[in-house]
């Protein structure tokens, strides 16, 4: 495999490995002082090391050619969008993709919200007695009134002397037969 | 993205001038829509992001102490903003309806108005491809084979873009080229004419 760089004598012979090749791309001040010395003056190492360079140059323009070209202006007075995309999950399209998961902790929630709620401490049976008590008092003392006082009925002389103040519309809707207005 | 050409803008958008400001964000959004679409392979969902990175990028420009460092705090705020939209992402998949948006994000990721059909498969197979590739490396190998051999950075960029030692992004590094370099889809991949 190793190709013997020519004129090598009082450095390394050897040729750099996959991985010092790395190392020489990523830094090659990180190499060895042989190492070092053997790759200024061996053409293959350097072909080696240009090889990999290349290859991830290619691999990285590949990659960049897959990027589509964004047709949008960015400005600094525009703002995204993400916020309307939050609020999308509360549209209800999204509600009828709800995970079981979420609605069981939904389910959770509420059930612990009511199970430690303090007005359903304090409703028991005595305050339900009491407040059914109170209302059908307040029943029987508005009957009670009604009957004790009456409303007052009263009756309308309308061929008395105070005819003449209502008009004819108001007598017909009063007495339809009449149609006269006396 | 040239730094030496950059640097006078990015200082004139410091002092709040509108036109520079809005220069430095074409200078930039090509780059940044990139490399989000890498990382996301959404059109729609990288257009969005890369928005919010300019925008983001023009609020803040004025705590950018060096404007040598502009493009590894550029970078810091593009990743940031990947890994809050991948958690945000998490969360709808959660509650929300995972086919739906699955089926979109698969059609945008592949559609473009002026693309014939067979170009958008070749584009998805190749996209398909490489992503099978770094699926071999860890997340943080991954990252840092990303920046430096698909976004083009230094190794010390890299450093500040993750807070890391050189040292450690190097290591991870040689670990991660050295993967995908054994890694059969790296020939597929060059092999691979185009259409």
């Amino acid at each position: 495999m190793k190709h013997q760089p020519s004129n090598l004598n009082n450095i390394n012979t050897n040729h750099l490995s996959d991985d010092q090749c790395i190392i020489a791309l990523i830094d090659i001040n990180d190499l060895g002082d042989q190492e070092k010395q053997h790759v200024t003056i061996c053409k293959h190492c350097q072909s080696q090391i240009k090889q990999l360079e290349m290859n991830l140059n290619t691999m990285t323009q590949k990659i960049l050619s897959t990027v589509p070209p964004s047709n949008v202006l960015f400005r600094m007075d525009l703002k995204s969008n993400l916020t309307q995309r939050v609020k999308h999950i509360f549209s209800f399209q999204s509600a009828l993709q709800l995970k079981p998961l979420f609605l069981l902790i939904t389910l959770c929630l509420v059930m612990t919200t009511v199970w430690f709620n303090p007005l359903y401490d304090n409703v028991d049976n005595n305050t339900v007695s009491i407040e059914a008590s109170a209302n059908e008092l307040a029943e029987l003392t508005d009957m009670y009134y009604m009957e004790m006082y009456p409303m007052p009925s009263f009756y309308m002389d309308l061929t008395g002397p105070d005819a003449e103040y209502f008009d004819n519309e108001f007598m017909e809707y009063v007495d339809p037969s009449n149609n006269d207005g006396s | 993205m040239d730094l030496k050409e950059i640097i006078p803008l990015i200082e004139k958008a410091q002092s709040g001038q509108r036109i520079a400001q809005n220069q430095l964000i074409d200078r930039c959004a090509k780059t940044i829509y990139q490399t989000v679409y890498i990382r996301l392979n959404s059109k729609m969902d990288a257009e969005d992001i890369t928005q919010d990175i300019m925008f983001t990028m023009i609020q803040k420009i004025h705590t950018l102490k060096q404007t040598s460092a502009f493009k590894s705090w550029l970078f810091r705020i593009t990743l940031n903003k990947i890994k809050d939209f991948k958690r945000k992402k998490k969360f709808l998949f959660f509650i929300g309806g995972k086919q739906e948006i699955e089926d979109v994000m698969s059609y945008n990721s592949m559609h473009s108005c002026d693309d014939q059909p067979d170009m958008i498969i070749h584009r998805k197979t190749l996209s398909n491809e490489f992503n099978q590739m770094i699926q071999c490396l860890s997340h943080l190998e991954k990252e840092i084979f990303l920046l430096r051999w698909v976004d083009q950075m230094q190794i010390n960029e890299i450093a500040q873009v993750l807070k890391k030692n050189e040292n450690t992004v190097k290591t991870h590094l040689y670990r991660a080229t050295s993967k995908i370099r054994k890694h059969q889809s790296l020939y597929h991949l060059i092999k691979d004419e185009g259409i």
